[in-house]
């Protein structure tokens, strides 16, 4: 205790601990955000210890040849399934956190920068998971590189980046390698301090209660034991999945044949390339993405009861829905191929 | 303005202000039309090179049989693989020990005459090739190698088989190794080959045997039953809260 009192003293860190936040935000839905923190400390870590033997070179099969030194060691193997599982749970949390988030209407005024920071979050979780994938180098990762590289034809500007022509002298496997460990984890770092930064600011959203203004406070210094705890718990369940099932590495990558199937994540989007083409992907992503974003302005009265944001809710079903529907119906057919 | 933590806690302060909405909606609308547009205006040339044709092996849990029946059970798996030169139809399908090259070709003459021929170059065979070639009455090849054929509807169908790990073939294959430019096909009407087939026209194809690819069939289930029953909760959790309100 002395050694925290000592830190605090010297941070400065009362001005976060000590101060005063609702009691419900203690309660297990409310602390999905901040498990989110502590597992993806856990992400980082197993990442730099798997970059110490992943080479990033398409040339000689080497990173397909470096993962396959990595899964070889029974230690380094864990620690690659450690990061895939984590990166599955990681995912996973963020979506929910945002689901109750949107459920609670806690993007509403003052809070619509908090959501959009939220939704970029989202977004950037979502492409740490694609990078990470692609950089396996399998047959999976290739396939998934060539539907990515074939949709920059028709991002436009925003695809010039992922375009090998961007850098021609450098492999795109390399330029993938420095999105997923640099430029995504500082966008990630910089999102999550306007995120901590705002909530400490605007104070934790409503419980939806009349007397809410009479609910109990507790110090800030309660919730981050609390999300320790939670994002412990994560990690001790992705440690037992870890040992229990491996992360998946298929065969080397042959860009000339299309025969696997993404992940889950991006399982939904396949089936719309499965019945509108490649080309639909953008039109559909983008539209997605300003639907999300734009949340805040499409529900801005000051109700926040599910029952009176029919509008909100019925789109929230619908989305949650048409999820699943595209997931499984992809998960069931046969794979397809898409590249021109 | 009160920017004390707790001050807005649970309730939204009335709409947003009205200008600020209208900006708001303003940019949205500007940024769907950039975004609808940028396509058009693309910058990007993705490098689109032509791949070479590949011939894909794909894994059939099962016993395989050396039939030509392609409607059969064990071809649903199979993608079919076009070629010009000579013109005809490919496809492969393997069960990890095992692998079967079916070759179709349009054909209206006597069968007597006829055959197709498939020449491999091992890959560290210093060019030297391996022949497989099927006529009415002959086949040429491996002595672990089968074949069959059989003219149909003006379709001369003929498959090959042959262990992964053959001990009389020098085509041994491994599994998820892509062979490129492994195969050449060759077929003909008035009994030129079967000794001489002539693959001079033909543009060799790749190869590759390709295991069980879904590891996980069952996760996109999972992940999708997790974030229904997680999408229910959290409506069912909020409703209560104003359902019964705390005293």
């Amino acid at each position: 205790m002395k050694g925290t009192a000592w830190l605090r003293d010297r941070l400065g860190l009362g001005i976060f601990l000590d101060h005063m936040i609702p009691k419900h935000a203690n309660s297990p839905t409310y602390v999905i955000g901040g498990s989110v923190v502590v597992l993806g400390i856990a992400q980082g870590i197993t990442g730099v210890l798997l970059q110490q033997f992943y080479h990033p070179m398409p040339d000689q099969n080497a990173a397909y040849a470096s993962v396959q030194f990595i899964t070889g060691d029974a230690l380094w193997n864990f620690v690659r399934n450690m990061h895939y599982w984590g990166a599955q749970l990681l995912l996973i949390l963020v979506i929910l956190h945002m689901m109750r988030v949107y459920v609670s209407a806690a993007y509403k005024k003052p809070r619509e920068m908090l959501w959009v920071a939220g939704a970029g979050l989202l977004v950037a979780t979502w492409l740490l998971l694609f990078t990470g994938s692609v950089l396996r180098w399998d047959q999976e990762a290739v396939e998934a590189l060539g539907h990515n590289l074939e949709l920059t034809a028709f991002a436009g500007v925003l695809g010039y980046w992922f375009d090998p022509s961007f850098a021609p002298n450098v492999p795109i496997l390399i330029r993938i390698n420095s999105a997923h460990v640099t430029i995504l984890p500082l966008i990630a770092l910089g999102l999550v301090g306007v995120h901590v930064y705002l909530i400490r600011v605007l104070g934790i959203s409503g419980a939806g209660r009349d007397s809410e203004t009479q609910e109990p406070q507790v110090p800030f210094s309660t919730h981050i034991t609390r999300m320790t705890i939670y994002g412990l718990l994560a990690i001790v369940l992705v440690a037992v999945v870890s040992v229990a099932i491996n992360a998946p590495l298929t065969t080397l990558g042959n860009p000339g044949i299309e025969i696997s199937k993404p992940d889950w994540y991006l399982l939904w989007v396949y089936t719309i390339e499965n019945y509108w083409g490649l080309q639909a992907v953008p039109y559909v992503l983008t539209p997605a993405l300003i639907l999300i974003l734009i949340a805040p302005v499409l529900d801005r009265g000051s109700e926040t009861s599910p029952r009176k944001r029919k509008l909100m809710v019925g789109l929230f079903i619908i989305a949650i829905a048409l999820f699943a529907a595209l997931t499984i119906g992809a998960a069931l057919l046969p794979p397809q191929s898409h590249l021109g | 303005m009160d920017r004390s933590p707790n001050s807005n806690m649970g309730r939204a302060i009335g709409p947003t202000g009205s200008r600020a909405g209208r900006r708001i909606q303003r940019v949205v609308i500007v940024a769907l039309v950039v975004l609808v547009l940028l396509p058009q205006a693309s910058v990007a040339h993705s490098e689109m090179r032509e791949e070479p044709s590949w011939l894909v092996s794909h894994f059939y849990n099962g016993a395989l049989s050396v039939t030509t029946d392609s409607g059969g059970g064990q071809w649903q798996g199979a993608k079919m693989l076009t070629i010009d030169a000579p013109n005809a139809t490919l496809m492969s399908i393997n069960n990890g020990t095992y692998f079967l090259i079916l070759v179709q070709t349009e054909f209206n003459g006597s069968l007597d005459k006829a055959g197709i021929a498939l020449s491999f170059a091992p890959p560290n065979s210093n060019g030297t090739t391996e022949l497989w070639s099927w006529t009415k009455n002959q086949f040429i090849g491996p002595a672990d190698v089968k074949s069959a054929g059989e003219l149909s509807a003006s379709t001369l169908s003929v498959v090959f088989g042959a262990p992964t790990k053959s001990s009389d073939s020098r085509v041994g294959l491994a599994i998820g190794t892509p062979y490129a430019d492994l195969v050449k096909v060759s077929t003909w009407a008035n009994g030129a080959g079967p000794q001489s087939p002539t693959f001079e026209d033909s543009n060799p194809i790749g190869f590759e045997l390709v295991p069980y690819m879904d590891h996980y069939p069952k996760a996109p289930l999972f992940y999708s039953a997790v974030i229904l029953v997680a999408g229910v909760g959290f409506l069912f959790l909020e409703d209560r809260k104003y359902r019964w309100p705390r005293p």
